[in-house]
């Protein structure tokens, strides 16, 4: 027996099928906040069908990419219906696969439910798709960490390593009533021409599961340095600061042109800034005010 | 010759780019900034089949500039678009 379970992130909405036996809020738990009832007005982004059964087989598979992060270790393949998602949550762990279209409409997934981490590795999928899914639709599944203050977004950007939850804690400190809305892995959309930011059900190693979004007020990529400064960037300056966290698949052309064309409409509508920064204080009050003074 | 499909040519704040990607295996994207009269070379370029010697008259009539200054121009900025992998000859 099989139930549909419907979910709403960055109001986009996504069904879940999974078998009957499988308690959806021990399997997915940083997906609850963002449970819905099924709508039948409102287009679905994609679904979603964890089956036990066998894949069809695929052939002609080329592995176009693989990586190791917090998502486990995932090879994603091309192959003739679109794509294969392979992923195994530890080295030695049971692997989980993923089959999606192209556009990531219809994703089916063959599930490892003894696998001790069978919810993370369901979750990490869910993120890929959705990831992919929403490229399509004026939006970017991107990698950073992001507070809201007076009601206002502020997204921080950075390689790993680099400072983006550091940032993050620190605006939370020094400036009253701000609060984390994501802390790894936020949706930005564009809504009647406004940049917006929503938190997801994916935050890395936070557990911060928000289901709210408000008006973006800034995006700036942090690098460390031995002085807090901040400079205001624009045109191919900023496009170039914000496309290295944005999630596509650069081997899809037409899926990186899409992305392309709604970043440079990000652009346009967005303060995008570089603050070279220390872990103190100072450095929120110097890419706040960067920020405002744009 | 014509150039390769999958490439755009973006417009933001009044700035002109590509954005190719460049590489199949390792995830690296390159942005390439375009000035103004490039930017409409491409776009002239863009529509079809092209040779130095189309665009440079074409340039001749759209810009205030001698035939040799044009040709050589053309000439200087198709041969980097070659080199960037963006050109693709007819008969392949």
């Amino acid at each position: 027996m099989i139930k549909e379970h419907f979910f709403r992130i960055a109001d986009f909405i996504f069904s879940v099928k999974v078998p009957k036996t499988q308690d959806i809020v021990v399997l997915l738990p940083s997906l609850i906040p963002f449970r819905c009832e099924k709508t039948e007005a409102e287009p679905i982004l994609f679904r979603f069908e964890a089956f036990s059964d066998e894949l069809p087989c695929e052939t002609e598979e080329k592995v176009i990419g693989e990586s190791e992060n917090d998502l486990g270790f995932t090879r994603l393949k091309k192959c003739l219906c679109g794509y294969k998602v392979e992923l195994k949550f530890t080295t030695e762990g049971a692997i989980h696969m993923m089959i999606a279209d192209s556009r990531f409409k219809e994703c089916k997934a063959v599930m490892c439910w003894e696998d001790a981490y069978v919810g993370s590795a369901l979750c990490s999928l869910l993120r890929i798709a959705f990831a992919q899914a929403v490229v399509w639709h004026n939006a970017i599944s991107i990698h950073a960490s992001v507070v809201k203050y007076r009601g206002v977004g502020y997204l921080f950007m950075g390689k790993s390593g680099t400072g983006k939850s550091t940032h993050s804690s620190i605006w939370q400190q020094n400036f009253d009533e701000c609060t984390l809305l994501n802390d790894d892995n936020p949706t930005i959309r564009i809504v009647d021409g406004k940049p917006m930011v929503y938190g997801t059900a994916w935050s890395g190693k936070t557990p911060c599961y928000k289901n709210e979004g408000c008006p973006l007020g800034g995006m700036v990529r942090l690098y460390q340095a031995s002085e807090n400064s901040f400079t205001a960037l624009s045109g191919v300056e900023a496009f170039m600061a914000v496309l290295p966290g944005c999630s596509v698949i650069r081997q899809d052309v037409e899926q990186y042109n899409t992305l392309c064309a709604t970043l440079t409409e990000f652009i346009q509508c967005t303060k995008v800034g570089r603050l070279d920064c220390l872990p103190n204080a100072e450095a929120a009050q110097v890419c706040y005010a960067g920020l405002l003074q744009e | 010759m014509k150039l390769k499909d999958g490439l755009t040519l973006r417009t933001i704040c009044n700035q002109h780019m590509i954005v190719d990607l460049c590489d199949d295996v390792v995830n690296m994207t390159n942005v390439y900034t375009l000035n103004d009269v490039a930017a409409w070379l491409w776009q002239e370029a863009s529509k079809g089949d092209f040779t130095v010697d189309t665009l440079t008259a074409q340039l001749c009539e759209e810009y205030e500039v001698d035939s040799e200054t044009a040709h050589r121009d053309v000439h200087t900025l198709i041969t980097s678009w070659q080199e960037f992998g963006w050109v693709e000859d007819n008969d392949k």
